[in-house]
């Protein structure tokens, strides 16, 4: 077996007693060390799965969490982060007295809300209430823990329960409960007219279940605010059957009263006449992180389209969901937030001008988290044209290297072994410019390049490479000056030229070295930050280290997301390393370049 | 070479190559017929906005078509390199957007047009840009002299935000039960003591006279006497103590408590105190709201913070200007950084600081303020915030029941008595035209439609969309237009079930303090002055130097800046004809020397060389030479005497930009000598440091080659791990740091913690600690090394370990008598590479840490970059690369003459 250009003879474990110990002692630092050295890569994999909320100080785990899917909806959360804990300041013993009094009481607020809440009994009515109840108590507990007041605290811990019933009130519990109960809420449905006027095609009271697993609830105040609508999608799937939920529009009117006579901050109703100009449709979904696949279908104006992508219930908070119908609009250079709408063809007969379809594939545990590790990347996908920079990048690495193995090797040549007036001036030189640092240069080439009309292109980020790089030509003369002089005159005697000497000649000889030069030419190239910082402007043209780099700025604090772009990022250059793996050790090796 | 497989897969390579390379669409010449292309550059963050409302502009004006792009590349509050260079080569955009403190720096020098007269011609015009539908401030922002050089686009307000739970639970609340927020400087923050005292280790204090501000006269403070439970600070130099009064005796002495705040186990007060004899002694109110709600663990860390002046968005400037303190005088060329009102408002800053433990201790509640849903103020551990109205974002996405109060930031008692009115400070970017611009007119048209009705509204409309579609609530920042204020509130507040009705209290606080906002002092050196007023409070507050000299050692870099301004065309107009004159003379010499030596040699009998082929071989480093390599040499050598901005020709000085950066000079006041540029010093000496890395890293990788060098089944797989970290991405592997790094959520310090650490450090954001970060991220990488110390290892001849070990020599003998000296060629070649690289770190700085923090990764060719692009100082820039030429050449001539002593050759 030969792995790294190294022949592997002897077995693994020696026989001598001394010689095994050393040798079990070796493997185990070895062992640790790699551990160490896989860490850092192994956290970038695994944070880039993980959801904003693992990310916080209080728990951390470098492993992702494992996805729930559910299949009936509401549930009580298993995990909701919060517990009844003794807080900072109280003693042990006064804990031990205070903590089951306290956490009765928080209870019985909890459950006396519950029980008389009549919506809650309703749209909530399969939800296991004691567990319910638990998972409450200890949200509401730690809130109230750090609510008493202080004075209440240096009092006793009778003082502080005298405190609870003021603390712990009927609105308390509610934000809690609509806060920690996961459920699938349908809202209002609203849509762009190619005019750019909106619409509301109706509220969240639209809503009804299309499916026999599935209940549609009309959730009312005070789990909602006033003005609110909603409709809770109440499902039990066993078998993981589709559960479906499809809007009709309100009353539609018969034509457009002119978009002037409206109060601020109210919407139209969509018009009877106007589904053909609609061009965007935004739908607002609370979602219930039971990790089910939504399908969304649209009818418009006779034709049925679905989004260009999966998604799934993975979050608890509101989301509009905004999709668009392909069409004349301008396409965003940068990333997208939006859908954008796929045609199926035309309606069948008989379907209503506008409507939403909504479907729920309730997940297996397998599935949860092929959505769970997907999500992050589907994300950056469509925020950052990844794709594209990818591309950019590779073609960039590939004229490099052609350009720069060609032009070092073709000077390399000619400061090895052809004489011509100046050359050991010019040698000097080109040693002097490998001490010159870059910054010395920076700010004229750009003036020059730009005199070049090259301002704005990707012409300096590749030309330059068929000038050779003062490095590699230096490599490459040492190792021409190693090959004996007679095989240059033989082919001289054969009729060769300069060129066909170095061509079929002297390249074969240095193709290990060649290769190195190619390969160090793609790594710089790849990693070319300086390049697109200083000459490029158009974000089309950006590679994929800068376009990383101008994706963690913009993204702000979601370092899942960056995790997930510099995980596609060392992708290509890990592959690479497995096909060339054996250049890759014999050019560090011969050129004595330690990588960074 | 010539096999047809080869030439196969070349064709491919480059036919993938093609098919890759991008090719932004080309406009037709035909179909733009009377089309005008407008170039337009936004900041990062507004792309997505700007390109909805440019795309409606382009619907209405068919005429025109606009080219979106970038003006900034790290942040878009001080990093005009983009800008600066497209200026420089003579190709900007038609407009630019910017953050307004960048605008006025470069309108000073010319940068921008002038749009007064444009404004005054659409006088009258009803889609014109008319002042008086703008808040006053966001005009008077790009004004400068009394001219107009930008149009605002945005806009923010700052105001105290209050957490009512934490207020409430510390009593905090009128007789309505409501919160009662603080009135004034005094109710956060009251002082009771200020002046001298001296301490003994079982913590009596007494308490001496107070000690007076220079130029200010005694600390002011107020409150009476010192009771129980105030809070004691002592400070000597950087040693700080503090702890809570337990009994105040009869001679005035205080008896200080040490059970409590004090990390568990703290019985007598640091010696460094006791022994300094006389010390600096505050007392703080103990009802003070900071300190009334903040509260300890157990091992002494806060649990929840009080209050943070400095976290959030509200900068020294705001305390300055809230105690009337003035900045610069009115005609702009002399800097007030020793206004007696500013260390006033800096000693508060510190004070507050102080009252809870120092700044070190806060910091962990400032460090990740970003507005997200980790931010401590969300999540219950910080009572109150200045900060601005995006934050109400933030809050109604990830706290919707959260019992929240804003009100205008309090201003100092005094003021109050005065009848002065509280106020907030804005900020946000603007639109300007650049001089040179190909097309002034239609940029000023394009601008008038960015800043209307019709374009704003798009605009919240795309930015509304673009939150909710992530689970957030919008709430939309300021608007910049008076008229615009009720429709923003009507149609995202208003009627929107996802807002409470105290987010809308809150907007409506900030926005009524738009009218009477202050800004950033519009100045040719705004970015030096927002530098100087960060590190002359950090400076303070880590007491590092007394607020004072805080102040005032950072005003010769101001002045500076300014004299460098307002000076009168000095030195000789260098003409860039001439120097590229020069340049082609020099080479037609350069070829003429050549050639007559050719002649010489060949006249004496020599045989002809090769030379046509020879030239034709070479000729592709030689052209690249030529063009880009020693014609940028020398034109760096020439304006690195020169004072050269990049926007008014360049300017002959002479070796006044060595002598800046090199030079000493006698300090007024104190009379010793200091360094012109201590920051090029600075520079140099993180650079230095991080040499350090060098000998850690050949030692640790020369380790695990010997470790590696053995023969057993699975070695190559280890050999593979351990390389890989070296052959990473770089930008990918400086993201992922920075994640580990991260002091609370990172993977290193939770790891810390996990093993006992209490107090990791925290790295990147640590002045100790960046550095030794950024080398540890360096040890990843040693895997490369590694292969190199390898081969060298299995290059060294088996006979001479044998014949060693029948001399007798042990395996630690072997090792430095036989294997070092035999890879000592490459430890010598590895050294030289390693020195020449650290010299020229730049992306690490760049990317991970922006210098920060306080300078301690302002590594050399970072602050060059700085320089060149912040400073707008290419001369001094080019005097620093050549210094760094010089030190490369002398690390390396000096290594090599080292070298002869150590490096054995076969």
């Amino acid at each position: 077996m030969t792995h790294l250009g190294i022949r592997i003879k002897k077995g693994f474990m020696p026989a001598n007693p001394r010689k095994l110990t050393q040798r079990s002692l070796l493997i185990s630092v070895l062992v640790v060390g790699a551990l160490l050295f896989a860490l850092p890569y192994v956290n970038m994999v695994f944070t880039s799965v993980k959801m904003d909320e693992e990310m916080s100080s209080e728990n951390f785990s470098i492993l992702p969490r494992t996805p729930v899917p559910r299949t009936v909806s509401p549930y009580v959360m298993d995990d909701t982060g919060y517990a009844i804990k003794r807080p900072n300041g109280m003693s042990r013993e006064d804990w031990e007295r205070f903590k089951d009094p306290f956490t009765t009481a928080i209870r019985s607020a909890v459950d006396n809300w519950y029980g008389k809440e009549p919506l809650v009994q309703t749209a909530f009515g399969k939800v296991d209430r004691k567990a319910a109840v638990e998972s409450l108590t200890q949200v509401l507990g730690a809130g109230v823990l750090t609510r008493i007041s202080d004075s209440a605290r240096k009092q006793g811990t009778a003082a502080m329960l005298a405190e609870v019933p003021k603390l712990a009130t009927p609105e308390k519990v509610k934000d809690a409960f609509v806060e920690f109960m996961p459920r699938f809420c349908l809202g209002d449905v609203t849509v762009r007219l190619s005019d750019y006027s909106k619409r509301r095609a109706g509220t969240g009271a639209n809503w009804s279940a299309a499916s026999s697993n599935a209940t549609a609830i009309p959730l009312a105040p005070p789990l909602l605010k006033p003005g609110e609508t909603s409709t809770l999608l109440s499902y039990d799937s066993p078998n993981r059957d589709p559960v479906s939920a499809t809007f009709a529009p309100a009353a539609t009117v018969a034509a457009t009263q002119g978009a002037t006579s409206r109060p601020a901050g109210t919407l139209l109703p969509l018009g009877a006449d106007e589904a053909s100009k609609i061009d965007r449709v935004y739908v607002f979904v609370q979602s219930d992180q039971s990790w089910a696949r939504i399908d969304i279908r649209l009818t418009v104006a006779g034709r049925v389209y679905r989004l260009d992508e999966t998604i799934h219930a993975a979050t608890r908070t509101w989301t509009q969901i905004e999709m668009r119908i392909p069409g004349q609009e301008r396409m965003p250079t940068s990333g997208r937030t939006f859908y954008l709408l796929e045609d199926l063809g035309p309606a069948p007969e008989g379907a209503p001008q506008f409507a939403v379809d909504l479907t729920l594939h309730p997940n297996s545990g397998l599935g949860a988290w092929w959505a769970k590790i997907t999500r992050n990347y589907a994300i950056a996908f469509r925020q950052v044209p990844i794709a594209r920079y990818i591309g950019t990048s590779i073609s960039l690495a590939i004229l490099s290297i052609i350009l720069t193995t060609f032009g070092s090797s073709l000077s390399a040549y000619a400061f090895a072994r052809l004489d011509f007036p100046g050359k050991n001036v010019f040698f000097g030189l080109l040693l002097a410019t490998m001490m010159i640092p870059g910054q010395v240069t920076m700010i004229p080439s750009f003036l020059i390049h730009k005199q070049l009309g090259w301002y704005n292109t990707l012409y300096p980020l590749w030309v330059h490479s068929a000038f050779g790089a003062a490095f590699y030509i230096f490599m490459l003369r040492q190792f021409f000056l190693s090959i004996p002089k007679e095989l240059e005159d033989a082919a001289r005697i054969d009729g060769c030229g300069f060129f066909g000497i170095y061509w079929y000649v002297m390249l074969p000889l240095v193709r290990p070295t060649l290769i190195t030069v190619a390969i160090f030419s793609f790594m710089g190239s790849w990693n070319n930050f300086m390049g697109p910082l200083i000459y490029v402007n158009d974000e089309r043209l950006y590679n994929l280290a800068f376009g990383l780099f101008k994706f963690n700025l913009t993204s702000g604090a979601n370092s899942s997301l960056i995790m997930a772009g510099s995980f596609i990022m060392t992708v290509p250059i890990i592959a690479m390393f497995f096909f060339f793996q054996r250049y890759f050790i014999q050019g560090i090796s011969i050129s004595g370049l330690g990588g960074r | 070479m010539s096999s047809w497989k080869t030439w196969m897969a070349l064709a491919m390579f480059i036919l993938l190559a093609v098919a890759l390379y991008p090719r932004p669409e080309k406009d037709d010449p035909e179909k733009n017929k009377g089309v005008t292309t407008i170039t337009l550059w936004g900041t990062l963050i507004v792309t997505e906005e700007t390109a909805t409302a440019v795309d409606e502009f382009e619907r209405e004006n068919p005429q025109y078509k606009v080219q979106i792009g970038a003006s900034d590349a790290r942040d878009s509050i001080a990093d005009p390199t983009r800008f600066l260079l497209s200026v420089a080569g003579e190709d900007p955009p038609d407009v630019c957007g910017f953050n307004r403190l960048g605008i006025i720096e470069l309108a000073a020098r010319g940068a921008f047009v002038d749009l007064t007269p444009y404004i005054e011609a659409d006088k009258g015009r009803p889609d014109g840009l008319h002042e008086e539908d703008f808040f006053k401030s966001m005009w008077d922002e790009t004004c400068y002299k009394g001219r107009q050089y930008a149009i605002s686009y945005g806009a923010n307000a700052r105001a105290l935000i209050l957490n009512d739970d934490l207020l409430l639970r510390a009593g905090f609340r009128n007789e309505d039960g409501s919160v009662r927020p603080p009135k004034s400087w005094e109710d956060i923050c009251r002082k009771k003591f200020h002046g001298s005292g001296t301490v003994t280790s079982d913590g009596v204090v007494r308490l001496g006279s107070p000690t007076e501000l220079p130029g200010v006269g005694p600390f002011p403070v107020s409150g009476g006497a010192a009771v129980a439970d105030d809070v004691v600070v002592l400070t000597a130099g950087r040693s700080f103590f503090r702890a809570r009064i337990k009994s105040v005796g009869a001679d005035g002495a205080l008896q200080i408590d040490f059970s409590r705040e004090l990390a568990t186990g703290t019985k007598a007060v640091p010696a460094a105190l006791v022994n300094a004899g006389n010390l600096e002694v505050k007392v703080f109110d103990k009802n003070s709201y900071t300190i009334a709600m903040t509260r300890f663990k157990p091992n002494g860390d806060i649990d929840v913070l009080g209050f943070t002046p400095f976290g959030g968005n509200s900068w020294p400037l705001n305390f300055g200007w809230q105690n009337e303190a003035t900045f610069m005088a009115d005609n702009g060329e002399r800097v007030f950084f020793d206004d007696p009102n500013l260390k006033v408002a800096y000693q508060y800053l510190v004070d507050i600081y102080d009252c809870v433990g120092g700044l070190e201790r806060a910091k962990p509640f400032e460090d990740p303020l970003m507005g997200d849903r980790h931010s401590p103020f969300v999540r219950d551990k910080l009572a109150m915030i200045i900060n601005g109205s995006w934050f109400l974002g933030a809050i109604a996405s990830y706290r919707a029941d959260f019992q929240f109060t804003v009100v205008p930031a309090p201003l100092p008692e005094a003021r109050i008595k005065e009848g002065k009115q509280p106020f907030t400070w804005i900020g946000g970017g603007a639109w300007a035209i650049p001089k040179t611009a190909k097309h002034p007119e239609a940029g000023w048209a394009l601008m008038r439609f960015m800043a209307s009705d019709k374009a704003r509204k798009l605009m919240y409309e795309v930015n509304a969309s673009r939150l909710r579609a992530s689970g957030m609530v919008y709430v939309p920042d300021m608007p910049f237009r008076r008229d615009h204020v009720p429709y923003v509130r009507a149609e995202y507040l208003a009627n929107n079930p996802g807002i409470s009705t105290r987010v809308i209290e809150a907007y409506d606080v900030m926005a009524g303090l738009l009218p009477n906002a202050r800004f950033r002092v519009p100045t040719p050196i705004s970015n030096r002055l927002y530098e100087a007023q960060h590190r002359a409070a950090a400076d303070a507050m880590a007491h590092r130097a007394s607020v004072h000299d805080a102040l005032i050692s950072k005003t010769p870099f101001l002045q500076e800046g300014l004299d460098k301004f307002f000076e009168k065309e000095r030195g000789a107009r260098i003409d860039w004809s001439w120097m590229i004159g020069g340049y082609i003379l020099l080479l037609a010499i350069g070829a003429a020397f050549l050639a007559r030596s050719e002649m010489r040699r060949r006249r004496a009998g020599f045989g002809r060389r090769d030379w046509k082929a020879g030239y034709m071989s070479v000729s592709p480093w030689l052209v690249g030479f030529i063009v880009f390599g020693g014609g940028p040499i020398l034109f760096s050598l020439v304006i690195s005497f020169c004072h050269y901005d990049a926007l008014t020709p360049a300017r002959f000085i002479g070796l006044d930009n060595y002598i800046k950066l090199l030079g000493f000079h006698k300090d007024s006041l104190t009379g010793a000598m200091v360094a012109n540029d201590p920051k090029f010093w600075k520079s140099l000496a993180n650079t230095a440091f991080m040499l350090v890395a060098l000998p850690i890293s050949i030692s640790l990788g020369l380790l695990l080659a010997v470790l590696l060098n053995n023969q057993f089944r699975g070695i190559a797989a280890f050999r593979t791990l351990f390389y890989m970290p070296s052959i990473l991405p770089t930008v990918a592997t400086f993201l992922l740091w920075v994640w580990v790094f991260d002091p609370h959520r990172g993977l290193l310090n939770n790891v810390l913690m996990e093993v006992g650490v209490t107090h990791p450090p925290k790295w990147l954001h640590s002045a100790t600690w960046a550095k030794p970060a950024l080398i540890l991220m360096g040890l990843w990488g040693i895997g490369g090394g590694m292969l190199i110390w390898l081969a060298g290892l299995k290059a060294i001849p088996v006979q001479l370990y044998e014949a060693a070990e029948i001399d007798g020599a042990g395996p630690m003998r072997r090792f430095f008598r036989i294997t070092l000296p035999m890879l000592s060629p490459y430890i010598f070649f590895n050294t030289v590479m390693g020195i020449i690289g650290t010299l020229q770190v730049f992306e690490a700085a760049y990317i991970m840490t922006n210098g920060e923090p306080e300078d301690s990764t302002l590594f050399y060719a970072f602050y060059l970059f700085h320089q060149a692009f912040r400073y707008l100082d290419m001369g001094t820039a080019s005097a620093m690369a050549w210094i760094l030429f010089a030190l490369v050449l002398a690390l390396t001539l000096f290594q090599l003459k080292v070298s002869r002593k150590w490096v054995h050759y076969d």
